[in-house]
Order: C-alpha cells, then sequence, then structure tokens
C-alpha cells in the first residue's frame, strides 16, 4: 500500500487526504489500544498534539500562503529586450530575448521584418516565483537573429500583448562586421562523429542526493546523446528520477529545469519502470525532453529538479502489541512526512555557430538530415480549379521549426498562404514529418505546378544542403463551357489520380467546390448609413422644402389676385337687386367704382359722378330717389369702366 | 421645369447611392484604399481554401464575411450550410435570414427610398396644384388621390425600414465568431459527434477561468458582443443567453482592419 509510483501521485492529493484520516484513526486506535491505564488519555492527547503539529500545522501555513499570496502580487507588467551580443561577426548568430514580467498571459510577434536579418521566434519559457509572499512570474521569450548582410540595424520596438494591454520594447542595434578571423576558423572546423566532443553513447552520470539521509531513497539523473552540438540543433535530453520502492512519494511542485541560452521544450509525459540499483529497488520516473542551443559557447545544462513529499516509516511505539504491528509492519502504520529534493548532475555542452559560408539564401534555421518530396492534387485540372502543391519534409532534427519551403516558377499562379502539420513523429521524437500544402489557382493552361527550393544544415557533415522539387506535371480537362463566369454550386468528386495518397491529408480534397474567378466590392455598411445615401436624401429633402415653397407661394399670389374680382362680381350682383334704397345702392356703386379704380386709377373721370351723387344723397339737400333711369346710366357707366379695363 | 429637375434629382439619388467610391478599380488596390469595401467571392475563394486546408471554423468565419457583404450570395450560402452541418453547429433560420434569401437590403432600401421619395413629391404637387384650386365638387376626389400617395410615400418607407433591419450588416460590427484556439485549453472541450470533432468553447456566468459553466459554444457559432473586460468578452446568443467567453476564442465579424 505505500508504494506508490511516481507519476501516479502527481494528482492525487485528495488520495493523499484520504490516506492521511486513514492513518489518524489507526493511530489513535492503536494509542487507545496500547495504553488502557489512567494515562492512555494523555498519551492519546500527546500523540495526537504531535501528529497536529506535523501534519495539520503546515498544511493550515500553506492554505494561508495560498489565500493571502494574491494581495501580494505583482501587478505591474514590464517588458523589455536584450541582444545576446550587439557587435558580431557576418554569419553568427545572435540571441534577442524578450521578458515579460508580471503578465499572466502575452502575445509576442513569430517573427521581426527587418531588412538584412532574419528574426524568427525560437521558443518561451516560464518561471513563477514566489518571494516573501509575492508571486511573479516571468516569460523569456527567445528570438534567433541571422544576419544575411553586414551593417548597423535597428531592430524596432517590438510590440507584445500582455494580459489584454499591448506594451512596446526599446529598440535595440545590431552591428554586423566582415567576417572574422575566429569566426571563420571556427566556422570552418565542422563538428564530426570522430570530434572527441561527441560521445556516441548517452552520458550518464548519476549524482546522488546532497542530502547525506536521503541518498538512500532516491537520486537523479540528466542524460544527453551529444555534448557538441551546433546553435539551434535538437537534442534529446532525458532526466530520471529514482525513488526507493519502499516509500510512497509525491512531487510537491513541477520540475525545475530552467537554462540559460538553451531552449527546452515541454517535458514528455513520464514513464514508470523499476529499476534495481546496488540491490534497491525503485522506482523510475523518466522524463523526455529536446534542448536546443540559441547562443554558441561553452553552455552548463541542468541541474533538474524535483522536490518530493516522502512518506519516512517512524518507529512503533516500544509496547506495542504484536498483532497490531503485525498487522501494521514495524512502523505501527505512522509515517514521517518528509520533504526531499532530488537533484540531478549537470551536462557541460559546446555549442558551435552555424557556419556562414555556404548558407544558402532560403535556409530558415532547418538542421538535421532531411528529405523532400512534392505532390500536386489533382493532377487533372480545368482552368480555374485549385491545385493542391503538398510538400513534405521527412527527417531527424529540428522539425517543428521548418518554414515553409521557397516555391520557384510561380509566374500565372495566384498562390495563397500555405497550412501545415507535424505527423509520423517516432517515439524519442526527433524523426518527423512536416507537411505544407499550399493551394494555388491558374487561369492560364500550365502544365506543370511550382518547383520548391529547400535548405537545412547537416550537423553531421558539417554542410548545408540544398533539395529541389521539380514542377508537377499537370494535365488540363479541355472544358466545353468558359470556366470563367460564377456559376452555380458546382460540386464534383475528384478520383485520387496521385500514386500515393495523402499522409492523413485533409477529406476536404476529395469534394470541392469551383472558386470564382470574378470579384466585386460591397460594402461593410448598411445603405442607410452611408455619407453618399444621406447626401442624397438631404439634396431630396431640400428640394422637396424647396417645392412646397415655391408651389405654396405661388397658390398664395394667386389666392390674392382673384380677392378682388370675386367681390366685384359680388357687388354687382348686390347692384341687380331693385330694391335697394337709393343710400345703399350709391354706396355699393361707389365702392364698386373703387375697386375699379384699384385696378386702374385713370378711369377716375369715368367714374367721378358716381361718386358726386352718392355724396349727395348722403349729405345734400337734393331728395334721395333713385329712379329708374338713372339707376341704369350707373349700372352703365360701371359697365363701361371694367369692360374698358378689360379691354 | 420643375418636374425635370425632381426627375432628375431622383436618378443622381439612385446614382450616387448605388455606385460604389472607384468603380473599376482592381479588388486589391481598392481594398487598401478604401477599408469600408470588401470582395464577397475572395472571401468565398478563401473559404475554399480553408476548408481544403481542412480548417473549418475559418472557412466558416470567411462564408459568414461573404454572406454579409452579399446575403445574397447563394453560393456561400450553401457552402456555409455544409460547414455548419459538418462542425455541428445549429443553424439558425427566421424570417430574416428567409427575407434575405428573396431580397437584397440594398435593394429594399434603395427601391423603398424611391417609392418614398417619389410618392412625397407627388403629395405636394398634387395638394398645391390641384386640391387648392378645385372647387368643393371636385375637392373629394382629389382628396382621395392626395390619401393614396400619401399611404405609397408611407409604403415607400416601410420598405426601408424592412431593408435596414434585415440588413446583417446592422449588427455586423458587434458580431464575433468563435474560433478556438489551442491555448485556451482551460475553456476548450472536445466531443466526439458523428460528424467531426466538435469543439466547444465554456460560456460561463463570471469573467475568471473556473467559472460556472453556462453552456458549451460549439465552434464557429454567432455571438454578439456586448463589452469586453480584460481577456474576457461578455457576449450573447441567438437563444439570447448571455455570458463570459475568453475573447482569444473570439473572431470579429468584420475584419478588424475595415
Amino acid at each position: 500500500m505505500q508504494i506508490l509510483s511516481l507519476n501516479r501521485i502527481f494528482h492525487n492529493d485528495r488520495d493523499e487526504e484520504t490516506a492521511k484520516a486513514h492513518k489518524v484513526r489507526q493511530f489513535i486506535l492503536c494509542a487507545g489500544a496500547s495504553y488502557p491505564s489512567s494515562s492512555s488519555s494523555f498519551q492519546r492527547t500527546l500523540l495526537l498534539m504531535i501528529f497536529l503539529r506535523q501534519r495539520l500545522f503546515p498544511l493550515f501555513l500553506g492554505i494561508l500562503l495560498f489565500f493571502i499570496s494574491p494581495l501580494f502580487a505583482a501587478s505591474d507588467v514590464q517588458v523589455s529586450s536584450e541582444l545576446s551580443r550587439h557587435r558580431v561577426a557576418a554569419g553568427e548568430i545572435v540571441q534577442l530575448d524578450v521578458t515579460v514580467t508580471g503578465a499572466q498571459e502575452a502575445d509576442v510577434p513569430h517573427s521581426i521584418a527587418v531588412d538584412g536579418l532574419q528574426i524568427n521566434l525560437a521558443g518561451q519559457s516560464k518561471q513563477v516565483q514566489m518571494v516573501n509572499l509575492s508571486v511573479s512570474s516571468c516569460s523569456l521569450y527567445s528570438y534567433i537573429v541571422i544576419p544575411l548582410r553586414t551593417g548597423i540595424f535597428t531592430i524596432p520596438p517590438i510590440e507584445v500583448r500582455a494580459d489584454g494591454k499591448y506594451f512596446r520594447t526599446q529598440p535595440q542595434e545590431l552591428i554586423i562586421e566582415g567576417s572574422s578571423a575566429s569566426y571563420r576558423s571556427r566556422a570552418q572546423t565542422p563538428l564530426s562523429p570522430n570530434t572527441p566532443g561527441i560521445m556516441p553513447s548517452s552520458v550518464q552520470t548519476s549524482a546522488k542526493n546532497a542530502l547525506s539521509s536521503n541518498h538512500q531513497i532516491g537520486f537523479s539523473e540528466l542524460s544527453l546523446s551529444k555534448k557538441r552540438l551546433y546553435v539551434g540543433e535538437v537534442v534529446p535530453a532525458e532526466i530520471r528520477f529514482y525513488v526507493d520502492a519502499r516509500y510512497s512519494a509525491a512531487p510537491r511542485r513541477n520540475i525545475d529545469f530552467s537554462n540559460e541560452g538553451l531552449l527546452v521544450e515541454r517535458l514528455s509525459d513520464p514513464l514508470s519502470s523499476t529499476e534495481e540499483r546496488n540491490g534497491i529497488l525503485y522506482n523510475v520516473a523518466t522524463f523526455r525532453t529536446f534542448v536546443s542551443a540559441v547562443k554558441p559557447g561553452p553552455i552548463n545544462i541542468g541541474p533538474a529538479s524535483l522536490e518530493l513529499a516522502v512518506d519516512l516509516p517512524m518507529a512503533s511505539p516500544a509496547d506495542m502489541p504484536d498483532v497490531f504491528a503485525q498487522l501494521l509492519g514495524r512502523s505501527g502504520g505512522i509515517t514521517q512526512h518528509r520533504s526531499l529534493t532530488l537533484k540531478s548532475n549537470q551536462v557541460s555542452l559546446e555549442v558551435t555557430p552555424l557556419p556562414g559560408e555556404g548558407r544558402p539564401d532560403n535556409f530558415s534555421g532547418a538542421i538535421g538530415e532531411f528529405k523532400i518530396d512534392a505532390m500536386a492534387l489533382p493532377q487533372k485540372y480545368s482552368l480555374g480549379d485549385p491545385i493542391t502543391l503538398v510538400l513534405t519534409i521527412e527527417g531527424d532534427g529540428n522539425i517543428k521549426a521548418i518554414g515553409m519551403p521557397q516555391l520557384t516558377e510561380t509566374e500565372g499562379w495566384k498562390i495563397y498562404p500555405s497550412t501545415d502539420r507535424i505527423g509520423e513523429a517516432d517515439a524519442a521524437g526527433l524523426h518527423g514529418v512536416k507537411t505544407f500544402e499550399t493551394s494555388m489557382i491558374t487561369q492560364e493552361p500550365k502544365t506543370s505546378t511550382p518547383g520548391s527550393l529547400f535548405s537545412y544544415f547537416n550537423p553531421t557533415t558539417g554542410k548545408y544542403v540544398t533539395l529541389t522539387t521539380k514542377p508537377q506535371p499537370l494535365n488540363i480537362i479541355p472544358s466545353t463551357t468558359s470556366p470563367l463566369p460564377p456559376s452555380p454550386v458546382e460540386t464534383k468528386i475528384t478520383a485520387s489520380s496521385s500514386p500515393k495518397a495523402l499522409p492523413s491529408g485533409p477529406p476536404a480534397l476529395a469534394t470541392k467546390t469551383q472558386p470564382l474567378s470574378h470579384e466585386s466590392l460591397k460594402s461593410w455598411q448598411p445603405l442607410l448609413y452611408r455619407t453618399q445615401y444621406l447626401i442624397a436624401s438631404g439634396v431630396l429633402l431640400a428640394l422637396l422644402v424647396l417645392l412646397t415653397a415655391y408651389l405654396g407661394f405661388e397658390w398664395y399670389e394667386k389666392k390674392a389676385s382673384l380677392l378682388p374680382e370675386q367681390q366685384l362680381k359680388k357687388l354687382w350682383s348686390e347692384l341687380q337687386e331693385e330694391e335697394l334704397s337709393p343710400q345703399i345702392f350709391f354706396n355699393k356703386a361707389a365702392l364698386y367704382a373703387e375697386l375699379l379704380l384699384k385696378q386702374d386709377p385713370a378711369r377716375f373721370a369715368q367714374l367721378e359722378d358716381i361718386f358726386k351723387r352718392r355724396d349727395e344723397i348722403h349729405y345734400g339737400a337734393r331728395e334721395r330717389v333713385l329712379r329708374a333711369h338713372e339707376r341704369a346710366k350707373i349700372l352703365e357707366k360701371l359697365t363701361a369702366a371694367q369692360s374698358s379695363d378689360h379691354s | 421645369m420643375m418636374k425635370s429637375s425632381i426627375l432628375l434629382s431622383l436618378i443622381l439619388f439612385v446614382l450616387a447611392t448605388v455606385m460604389p467610391p472607384m468603380q473599376g478599380a482592381s479588388t486589391q488596390e481598392h481594398s487598401s484604399q478604401s477599408h469600408s469595401m470588401d470582395s464577397p467571392e475572395g472571401y468565398y475563394n478563401e473559404a475554399l481554401v480553408a476548408e481544403t486546408a481542412g480548417n473549418l471554423p475559418n472557412a466558416s468565419l470567411d462564408l459568414r464575411r461573404a454572406l454579409v457583404l452579399n446575403p445574397q450570395f447563394a453560393q456561400a450560402r450553401d457552402k456555409l450550410h455544409d460547414i455548419l452541418e459538418k462542425m455541428g453547429v445549429p443553424i439558425q433560420a427566421n424570417w430574416k435570414t428567409q427575407t434575405l434569401s428573396l431580397f437584397s437590403p440594398d435593394e429594399l432600401v434603395l427601391v423603398g427610398s424611391l417609392i418614398g421619395w417619389t410618392a412625397a413629391f407627388l403629395v405636394v404637387w398634387i395638394f398645391f396644384t390641384r386640391y387648392c384650386s378645385q372647387k368643393n365638387s371636385e375637392k373629394k376626389r382629389i382628396f382621395l388621390l392626395l390619401i393614396l400617395s400619401l399611404l405609397i410615400s408611407a409604403l415607400g418607407w416601410i420598405i426601408v425600414f424592412l431593408g435596414t433591419i434585415i440588413d446583417p450588416r446592422r449588427d455586423a460590427l458587434e458580431s464575433v465568431v468563435v474560433i478556438a484556439q489551442e491555448n485556451i485549453s482551460t475553456s476548450t472541450t472536445t466531443m466526439a459527434s458523428p460528424q467531426e470533432n466538435l469543439v466547444t468553447t465554456a460560456l460561463r456566468s463570471t469573467p475568471i477561468e473556473n467559472g460556472p459553466i453556462l453552456a458549451q459554444i460549439p465552434t464557429g457559432t454567432l455571438l454578439l458582443l456586448r463589452s469586453t473586460h480584460g481577456v474576457w468578452s461578455y457576449v450573447k446568443t441567438e437563444s439570447g443567453l448571455k455570458g463570459w467567453i475568453a475573447s482569444s476564442a473570439l473572431q470579429p465579424l468584420v475584419p478588424s482592419t475595415k
């Protein structure tokens, strides 16, 4: 029961607590049974206090620290960048480190564009520290800077997004000088298997733990397959932790394996096994990873350390009955919780820069031994159909860092961004296959796809190798209709005409749809919100207002001109009435005459008698009688005046 | 004279609203010069490429963009339907999508505006030149004509309103699509489905990593972005569910450069 393998205990805190509670119950039961006298309660209390002090106090302290630690957590985010060297000879590689402190997460660019330099992100590491109750995290992003020519370069500020905010680093100046003799001498000395630095077998230096009391309980080993390597070369590393199989152990925190100047990939899941050393059976947890150096020179790797919580058996009470001792073992089921740190050996590495001479222009950092294969799908196509060029790179080395090979003879092709995937890695993880798929369309009758160029550095021979793939032959399917205009959805099944199928390729290639060769422009804004619509609507509204004003004014004028005529018409009809009194008749006749005079004052001579007669009727002494002939004469004058007006 | 100037204004209105700012420029030149214009066919082609590469979430995003630009793009609509079906994303169909399959929102707004403005001019014209000058006996007939013109104008503006509310571009700036990424492993889970591996992202009730999960949102789902808080976004689903989702799992429907 006490033997628990290392990897099983990584995530079983709950089991551990259950086991602890069980042991407490066993312990109290044992104490009660052993001390039946009056002192039994005292002994039980004493043992319980010892147990609480040993077990619960650290637990309480841990919980307290867990809850108060965020109060002291550093919240300021700081971003900085640093070059490993500011002045180097041509051909040497420089490391650019971007450090992000105090951020939970950060996004950095994968590459930085500087004319004359090739800067690519090579890897990252993260470190979380807790000092004086203050929790701080630090992420280190390492870029490899490959000079392409000599000169003085300024690496621009790098924009880093950390915790949702954007930060910029300071610009860095880098001077690339002409090839130095020292550099050349180093570069022209390639590493070979016969070089003493390279050990064909693994370096396995056992480092027993420094604690004298722990050396029998556990130890750890770090081993690498090579001690001399090139910058960027990937080397497998293995860390093994040995714990005496008689004790149960659980890790207290993650493995500490931070190394300056080295990129370390994420550790694999542990492989558990048992191994006998010096007659003692050990539980072994083996972690595998890959390391690569980012700068030349001597580098020490390790140690890798792991802090464990080990249950050590305590001596049973002297007067424990045999029956319990037999049931619970020599310790009586009582164990002591103890911290143990396993620290591995260090390994010294000699890192050599990549040679500058013979470096191809399209070299993108691939180091190892690779081969490349090309395939076009489909091999028969109609104009406008997408063709997928599949480039497969297989080999041993930094397969993940390999970039898209350079395409040649691309005239007449519209090439879309390529996608890549990694597959078929071996158990060690060093051998792998990376597949690049590039979709391309042509409107010209092409008989072959573009070719490709891929360069890598072979660390065994110490030379650069450039591989090429020839343009893949294509056959055009004669079409009776023009493929250019957009057709309704056209789905067709393409039989796999290639000699070999895609390695776990996307199923979408089997069923495809014609792309559209014409493109129209549409706005992201609704028509109602567009400026031209609003302006046009405003113009129309102004026109409507103007039209309303114009027609309204016209109508008003017309109405005003019609008013006197209506009055004349009304007065004339009233003057025709026989029973009007002389006063009223002459009043109306005078009013009628005034309206006519308003239209034409020159008629006054014709109408003057009407005004005189009206005044005589009102103020004179003459009789107020209106005779028929006089009435007719007045009306005749008014008619004559009006008719003269019309004439 | 007045009639011809009004007619000319209406024609200019149509030209001004329909004609893009730079007719004849190539797509690439245009998109670099005018950020408000884009090509639905270009997004459709990119979706085909993404689908060929097996990247269905990005293909669905490109197709959604193509459909925002041109809601009547039948090929894009059918392709999006297929891809969402493969991804296991529920396909929402409502009266707006059905109307969009019949009418273009731009055409509705344009036709409605033309009807509205023409009838408005007609109303003014009839009122001043016919209704006011007629005798009482004929005014009733002209009044009916006036009411009919008013109704036609109102119908035109109703069509404009309809074209605007069904326009997907109205909400596009606030819309996001769930594109799960590898770096949010704490929020993303993969479930086996008959068609594909259904990748979902957790919609949480609080903007913290271990907040209570309200629902699992499939990759490719369209959401409405309400607000953001740090690395979290407050979103609303089409079914009305509101919650917090990791911002890194979202892609804006309208490209950020637009």
